[in-house]
């Protein structure tokens, strides 16, 4: 595993044990499920770049109870999604300093979750791409930066 | 004394959590209002009497920074003690935050404890300060 693939998985699993109590754990073998939801939250400082999530509704409902403390049925469509956002907000502003340090401000956008993959990813990179179960459920996490421009 | 908290969070699940740790914690509170930017954090303000404010830095409309910078600069809201919640980590943003005048700084994610310390430690300091304030006085 590279370098920045193992600060992600522990800034995940940092974040996740913290604000949820859930436990992240490497599958030993990953079969790509069908991902309901896809989120994502900008970076942009000195590096820019992306989080990305891809994962199921009932992770996000069980999440969203987790965080509450109310019972996943009782858990609404907007809390879920609200529980995801936040969860990618928290990582994604651990991660900078944990990659780029602490001295310079980096400014994150709102998280966007949708339940459709409408993304387009064609002009970034992938840097890192990390396949958990949290819990159980499977979890797919990216890290794009964006691609660096060719000056002419 | 009884108090009136503002939480100002984008995330209505951060607000809740927030909302539960201070309710159970504190049983002073009178009241807790919430905000989910800037904005209608500036508009609560106007409308309720509020003796400490819970701030996240990364907001739509008005962030977090603007927002404590609006209020610093009023005479009307500038004592109002600000607690920082935030995923942010940067020094340069806490020392801009600092040089503001916030009382606190706490980063996401955090321990209920934390956040149940930092308020209790504010709240101590200012009843000292209204008391210090009173002590002698004829009214």
């Amino acid at each position: 595993m590279k370098q920045s693939e193992l600060i992600l998985k522990d800034v995940i699993s940092n974040v996740i044990a913290e604000l949820a109590m859930m436990v992240v754990e490497e599958p030993e073998e990953w079969k790509d499920p069908p991902h309901e939801l896809t989120g994502h939250i900008k970076f942009t400082g000195p590096e820019n770049g992306k989080v990305i999530i891809k994962c199921s509704y009932d992770f996000a409902a069980e999440l969203a109870s987790n965080l509450l403390g109310i019972s996943k049925e009782q858990i609404t469509e907007a809390e879920g999604l609200d529980a995801i956002g936040e969860l990618l907000n928290v990582i994604c502003g651990n991660l900078v300093t944990e990659l780029f340090g602490k001295k310079t401000a980096y400014i994150l956008s709102v998280p966007i979750i949708e339940w459709d993959d409408k993304s387009n990813w064609s002009d970034a990179q992938i840097v890192d791409s990390l396949h958990l179960t949290i819990d159980g459920h499977p979890v797919k996490f990216l890290l794009i930066t964006e691609q660096p421009r060719n000056n002419p | 004394m009884s108090i009136n908290v503002l939480i100002v969070d984008d995330s209505t699940t951060i607000r809740m959590m927030i909302k539960k740790i201070l309710s159970i914690s504190l049983p002073n509170i009178d009241s807790i209002i919430e905000a989910s930017d800037g904005i209608e954090a500036l508009a609560r303000l106007a409308d309720h009497n509020i003796d400490i404010m819970m701030v996240d830095i990364n907001m739509p409309k008005m962030d977090g920074v603007k927002l404590i910078s609006r209020i610093k600069s009023s005479p009307k809201y500038a004592d109002i003690p600000v607690i920082v919640i935030s995923t942010e980590g940067s020094e340069e943003r806490i020392n801009e935050l600092k040089n503001l005048g916030i009382k606190d700084f706490i980063r996401k994610p955090f321990k209920p404890e934390k956040l149940r310390e930092v308020i209790s430690g504010i709240l101590e300091i200012e009843n000292e300060t209204v008391r210090a304030n009173t002590e002698g006085c004829d009214f």
